[in-house]
């Protein structure tokens, strides 16, 4: 019964207690905290690292300079030398940023960040959060953190900092719009806005991926795609994170170890992003074999198959980003007003055709 | 949202040097630009007069620093013709050679500032790597990579050496299929064409009446290229054409003449016309000496005189008076980046500020030559 319960709550700290005999309430709270820290080490940290050291060597690699190679083999542990050096470096803490108001946003900035990461699922098993209509709730929480981040750019009242929140607004304002009317499509054709059953109901095989399950999901693809893709504040449209133009960011006004958390906000937000598009459209952590002799470790190769999907999502979007200028405010919300939208609609008036047509069978019925 | 004033730089990212602008908003609206300039201010002129005929030479590298071989040739020529000197043909090609190969590197250079306000940082990291060969260049020529005291008064300083012949034949054969890359990059790309085009528009009357010169004036339609006007050196016999721009044939969406793209594609036109006298050039250098040989002490004739060139930013003019002693009376430079100051005020007004660095950048405004 109790066993059950957990389940409800967080299904990954339930299988890591089904490897033990415990199932008292103490058992299970110890299992909750330390399954929240296993996702954290396993999923997130080493995703972060990879991350941060993919983006720096590729961008090398694109613009023909080296890139990192001194901490370690091919430079592999520059981010940890970066996250030990921000330890380092003197607090010159302005007027404009001390108090404890900076230290509450910038955490729920974050936490709201670890919020949407522990809803997407990572395998069958691996799923710390089950929220319900988690789709919805991870475009919420994100959501939640950028107000956040605009809220103590704000505070500090810095103009460049006020300048470049105000961009941040606008451009979730402007695809807010496409990314929800994205999940759209999904949701009629799995019946669900769960991101556990989105996944469940694909396959592994690409052809059996969402973005191919009728022709108005591929419509849908893109406009989330791209909507995510600017969403995370990277070129084209770095009007929020932009350290090298005449403009500067957000988190101009912050120095030393909270400008290298805040700075990871834009990394993190890059793997966000490719793990939503992998989970909705692109077969999630499916495989395209049978698992059913591996028993438990199937989780593994799960895991494997999703971080391979991610890892190679983020590297379009990093290789973008590097042969990329930023792109104007008007711009982007004149792709999101006359491109997104539109799309977004489209994909949905054929999603619904494509049901009322095949009775939601896709491809599979077709052929 | 309320009006904010704020500060853009002293040391903003679209320049390379200090410019300080007051910028008054209206939301994202620019109303109001002040312009501050002189951070770098060091006398250079009244420095002149205290300074002999010859040791005045190397300060003229330090005006402008990113093209110094072309302030220092206006010097050396408004010396020579004050003098009345009759310089060697041979002295007459190197000077033109390396007056473009400087001519490219500052492109380049420009370019790069450009690319970097856009945040395209490739095109930053292409342009860079591409200017430091011609670095390299200068470095075989005569040891200095920057400021090159190179060009002097009665010819050059020294002759071509080992290898910079072939190693420039070389780079102009590599700079040429490479231009490609730009155009994917920056040129064709539509978020690029899109952030320039339009912006900062300046039309041909406002151009002259402000007294834009080089690049910035052609981007506006008005052909003066001071090469083709003025005879000096050898430009008379070499074929190149001056590239004014996007013309209607060119299908980039929105850029009319006389805005920031456009400021931005006669430059990189440009480079190819200056590979183009290059190539002229070297192919048929004439034999004889590099210089002449002046006395050890050096004195100019009393007279006045005011002599241009062009530099890649505009026409570098330079006034000198003699009054026949080892000093300039008198030595006043006329520099290609301060009539962009008449003009960027009025630019600013009516763009927003996310449109800011790229227009300042995309005049190719160096603060030193303008502070001096």
């Amino acid at each position: 019964m109790s066993t059950i319960l957990l389940s409800e709550i967080s299904p990954f700290s339930a299988f890591l207690m089904s490897f033990t005999d415990g199932s008292t309430l103490s058992t299970q709270i110890f299992f909750l905290i330390f399954g929240f820290l296993l996702f954290l080490a396993s999923f997130l940290v080493p995703a972060f690292f990879a991350i941060n050291y993919l983006d720096r060597k590729i961008c090398g690699d694109i613009q023909m300079r080296i890139g990192p190679n001194l901490a370690g083999p091919h430079g592999i542990f520059q981010g940890v030398a970066d996250f030990i050096k921000s330890f380092e470096k003197i607090r010159t803490e302005s007027q404009a940023t001390s108090g404890g108001f900076f230290f509450v946003t910038i955490s729920m900035a974050i936490a709201f960040l670890v919020f949407a990461a522990i809803n997407v699922p990572v395998s069958s098993q691996w799923l710390y959060s089950n929220v319900d209509l988690s789709a919805l709730f991870v475009v919420v929480a994100l959501v939640v953190s950028r107000l956040f981040l605009f809220w103590s750019a704000y505070k500090t009242a810095n103009a460049w900092s006020t300048v470049s929140a105000f961009n941040m607004l606008s451009v979730i304002g402007y695809f807010l719009v496409p990314l929800t009317l994205a999940l759209v499509s999904p949701a009629l054709l799995v019946g669900s806005l769960d991101l556990q059953n989105i996944a469940l109901a694909q396959g592994g095989m690409p052809w059996e991926w969402m973005v191919f399950n009728g022709p108005g999901s591929f419509f849908s693809f893109a406009s989330f795609a791209v909507a995510l893709f600017i969403w995370h504040g990277r070129a084209p449209s770095n009007l929020f994170f932009e350290s090298t133009s005449v403009k500067s960011e957000v988190i101009s006004e912050f120095e030393g170890r909270r400008y290298f958390v805040l700075k990871q906000i834009e990394v993190f937000s890059l793997f966000l992003a490719a793990a939503l598009i992998v989970t909705v459209y692109l077969g999630a952590w499916r495989a395209p074999f049978s698992l059913e002799s591996f028993g438990r470790a199937a989780n593994i190769v799960e895991a494997c198959i999703f971080f391979t999907k991610t890892m190679f999502v983020t590297f379009v979007m990093i290789w973008f980003r590097w042969s990329m200028p930023s792109a104007r405010l008007k711009q982007i919300s004149n792709l999101s007003w006359y491109l997104l939208l539109p799309a977004g609609f489209a994909g949905v008036a054929i999603t619904l055709l494509w049901l009322a047509v095949s009775r939601g069978e896709g491809v599979r019925w077709w052929l | 949202m309320e009006s904010f004033e704020i500060n853009v730089g002293p040391t903003p990212a679209t320049t390379s040097g200090p410019l300080h602008l007051r910028v008054q908003t209206d939301g994202h609206r620019v109303v109001q630009a002040k312009i501050e300039a002189g951070y770098l201010h060091r006398g250079m002129e009244k420095v002149a007069e205290r300074m002999t005929w010859l040791s005045c030479q190397p300060y003229m590298g330090r005006i402008d620093y990113v093209s110094a071989i072309h302030c220092e040739h206006a010097y050396a020529l408004a010396v020579e013709k004050l003098c009345g000197f009759e310089i060697p043909e041979r002295s007459k090609a190197i000077r033109v050679v390396v007056s473009e190969l400087s001519r490219i590197a500052s492109h380049l250079l420009s370019i790069a500032w450009l690319a970097r306000t856009t945040n395209a940082s490739t095109a930053v990291m292409f342009a860079l790597r591409d200017r430091e060969k011609i670095c390299d260049l200068f470095e075989i020529l005569c040891g200095a990579r920057l400021t090159y005291n190179y060009v002097r008064i009665g010819g050059v300083s020294n002759d071509f050496t080992e290898g910079f012949v072939d190693k420039t034949i070389e780079f102009i054969d590599y700079i040429v299929p490479k231009l490609q890359e730009y155009h994917q990059l920056l040129t064709n790309n539509v978020f690029f064409i899109g952030r320039l085009a339009g912006v900062g528009v300046v039309s041909a009357s406002q151009a002259i009446a402000a007294g834009l010169s080089g690049p910035n004036l052609r981007a506006s339609g008005v052909k003066l290229d001071k090469r083709k006007q003025e005879d000096y050196e050898i430009y008379r016999k070499i074929d190149f054409s001056t590239p004014l721009g996007a013309t209607s044939a060119d299908s980039f969406r929105g850029a009319v003449q006389g805005d920031a793209f456009n400021r931005y594609f006669v430059r990189i036109q440009e480079i190819e016309q200056s590979a183009v006298i290059i190539r002229q050039v070297l192919a048929n250098v004439p034999e004889g000496k590099y210089a002449l040989t002046l006395p050890r002490v050096f004195k100019v004739p009393a007279g006045e005189i005011y002599v241009s060139v062009e530099s890649p930013r505009g026409t570098q003019g330079i006034f000198i008076r003699s009054t026949g002693e080892k000093y300039p009376d008198r030595l006043r430079l006329r520099t290609p980046s301060f009539p962009v100051l008449n003009i960027l005020p009025a630019v600013l007004e009516s763009s927003t500020l996310e449109d800011m660095g790229p227009l300042v950048a995309s005049f190719d405004y160096l603060p030193s030559e303008v502070d001096r």
